[in-house]
């Protein structure tokens, strides 16, 4: 059922078995399972069905240091969240991303890759994907081949592109489901708890139209991303002055984003080298891409950081590149033609879980008298020295590989990144999860430790970030967060 | 997304990186080195292509300006088997050096030419085309 919260009577309170704040990948999916089970549903969304500039307001924040977007255009506030303006890249994280890596300082996920794997599965089917080959090769063929990289320094790997809408494609199953109320326009500003701060007991819910309600439930999620998941934490501060599930001053720190840039050139050894693999390529109901990642060998042989690269767009060769193509043709190109044109690469990233990376609230306050946050997104000597290194190897692979060169226009210099970089728009880690509470902000089942009925679905829960765009895995973590509500109603 | 002007920054930011320095052994003394010699200079159909990508090697590593230094670097790791091609068919050293090449690859034995990643037998055969 849909309920415009604006007709809700002022003070009204509200019961239900669950309550999800949020309606984005993480909510819906959450909505989408908790459909038809034997309790009750809210699930609260702050926008509508259609952009409203008044409510998209209420993301302003402030930017510190290193520049960022504009928070209010990072992210969409409406029912499908982010996803209205997302690329659709999924690819699930490869098993290294969960594993406790020495040189990546707080790096390890509760469990590994073999835990996730059922949910991807499942996920697969929420984000309208193929079944997921992650090996590049195995959706080969005589027309599109795979090239032959040495696997110790790089690996190809799928990379599915879905933009779906998940505001429209999952609006009817929603909407349909008789246990599941959605209410739209209704903002979540406050977690009431008890004195001891142990027990969510409500969830206070305003309007822009005016006036309040509350909505009380016996488990709340919080699923309203990677920013407002930390920012409703540190707002709701009436009991504890540090906010919820801070008492070791983690929320809204170790913000992750996946620093983004194309910095490389790739001259193929020949002018009819097949690329078309790594090119957008219909496969079943998806553009499919091979694109190249690191491999585990390689990042702990030298000690780096996930990363993955894809072809972009072409460009014709100046001068001395001709030149280059004429003698790399030479060595390698064997029959055909040098090359005409070079292909440049998108790449990103991952980056290290850095305290001082964060989201904080500041004293000016939106139209609901929440308090904004400001973002400060720093990033390390290890994240720039690990997308230098992830060129230097993948160029390396190439040449070895007898495929062509690779030309790599990033400074020596740890501090400075090349021109254009930016993140794309994933907000990670600021509710990150850990079984010891003095780590994390949820244990392993996403519950918010020490609040006994507050769980966290979304990227903001993620340890690390490995390289691949956040979706498919925080819609597979809250398929896991939803079987786990339905265990525990029975 | 890099365009044309990408390119030409970074035709005008000349690197270098992994050079070795000279000092070879002299493995070349007699005609049988000259003889290789001509037949490195002419691995390049396009000779004058290779040549231009040469210079700037050079530009980098003024000290290898020398077919002399060129060709004892060339010969460094495998100097006997390289000597034994100087007479032989010019497929089986061409071989031999794209063997070299792709090993440099896998050791990172590299050399960065305004961005660009070559191997150091690349980047010295290169150089070779570009002598007078």
């Amino acid at each position: 059922m849909l309920t415009d919260a604006r007709e809700v009577p002022p003070g009204t309170v509200v019961e239900r078995e669950v309550c999800v704040i949020g309606a984005g990948a993480a909510g819906i999916t959450l909505g989408l399972e908790l459909a038809g089970a034997p309790f009750r549903v809210a699930l609260l969304e702050s926008g509508g069905f259609e952009p409203e500039a008044e409510t998209q307001d209420l993301y302003r924040g402030r930017i510190h240091g290193r520049e960022y977007h504009p928070l209010h255009e990072a992210r969409t506030r409406r029912f499908g969240g982010s996803t209205h303006c997302w690329d659709g890249l999924c690819r699930p994280l490869d098993a290294i991303d969960f594993e406790a890596r020495e040189w990546v300082p707080r790096s390890g996920w509760p469990f590994d890759q073999g835990t996730l794997r059922p949910f991807y599965a499942r996920a697969q089917r929420i984000c309208l994907l193929e079944d997921f080959v992650t090996d590049g090769s195995a959706w080969a063929s005589a027309e599109r081949p795979v090239l032959p990289l040495p696997g110790d320094l790089v690996e190809t790997r799928n990379l599915q592109v879905a933009p779906i809408r998940f505001g429209e494609v999952h609006r009817s199953a929603l909407s349909s489901a008789a246990n599941l109320d959605t209410f739209l326009h209704a903002n979540a500003v406050e977690l009431r708890t008890n004195e001891a701060g142990t027990l969510v007991e409500g969830v206070r819910v305003a309007r822009l139209s005016g006036g309040e309600f509350e909505l009380r439930a016996r488990i709340v999620v919080l699923a309203a991303g990677g920013i407002e998941n930390a920012r409703l934490l540190l707002a709701s501060h009436r009991l504890r002055p540090s906010g919820l599930g801070n008492d070791h001053d983690l929320v809204g720190r170790f913000f992750m984003e996946h620093p983004h840039f194309t910095a490389a050139a790739f001259l193929p050894a020949r002018s009819d080298l097949g690329l078309e693999l790594y090119h957008p390529h219909p496969r079943g109901r998806v553009s499919n891409q091979a694109v190249w990642v690191t491999s585990a060998a390689a990042q702990r042989r030298d000690r780096i950081l996930g990363f993955w690269a894809v072809l972009a767009s072409e460009g014709a060769l100046p001068g001395f590149e001709r030149a280059l193509a004429s003698s790399v043709h030479a060595l390698d190109g064997g029959a055909g033609a040098p090359p005409s044109r070079a292909v440049f690469l998108l790449a990103a990233g991952e980056q290290v879980p850095n305290p001082h990376s964060r989201v904080r609230l500041i004293d000016e306050r939106d139209a609901l008298g929440m308090p904004r946050v400001q973002l400060e997104w720093r990033l390390s000597e290890l994240d720039k020295r690990s997308m230098l290194r992830a060129h230097q190897l993948l160029a390396r692979a190439l040449g070895r590989a007898g495929l062509g060169r690779l030309q790599i226009l990033i400074s020596e210099d740890d501090a400075e990144w090349p021109e254009g970089m930016s993140g794309g728009r994933h907000h990670m880690g600021t509710t990150r999860m850990h079984e010891d509470p003095r780590q994390g902000v949820v244990d392993a089942r996403c519950r918010v430790h020490g609040i006994a009925n507050l769980h966290v679905a979304g990227s903001s829960v993620f340890p690390t970030s490995g390289s691949a765009s956040p979706t498919l895995t925080l819609v597979a973590l809250a398929i896991r967060l939803a079987d786990d509500l339905k265990r525990a109603f029975g | 997304m890099i365009g044309r002007r990408g390119f030409l920054r970074a035709m005008a930011a000349v690197g270098v990186a992994g050079l070795a320095s000279g000092g070879g052994i002299a493995l070349f003394a007699c005609s049988r080195e000259d003889r290789l010699e001509r037949a490195l200079r002419g691995f390049f159909a396009d000779r004058e292509a290779a040549g231009e990508v040469g210079k700037e090697v050079l530009a980098l590593d003024p000290d290898a300006a020398s077919a002399r230094i060129l060709m004892d670097r060339l010969g460094r790791r495998r100097g006997a088997e390289l000597r034994a091609l100087a007479d032989s068919d010019p497929e089986r050293l061409a071989e031999w050096l794209r063997a070299q090449h792709r090993e440099d690859f896998a050791e990172d034995r590299v050399v960065v030419v305004r961005g660009w990643v070559l191997s150091q037998t690349e980047a010295w055969l290169l150089a070779l085309s570009a002598l007078p």
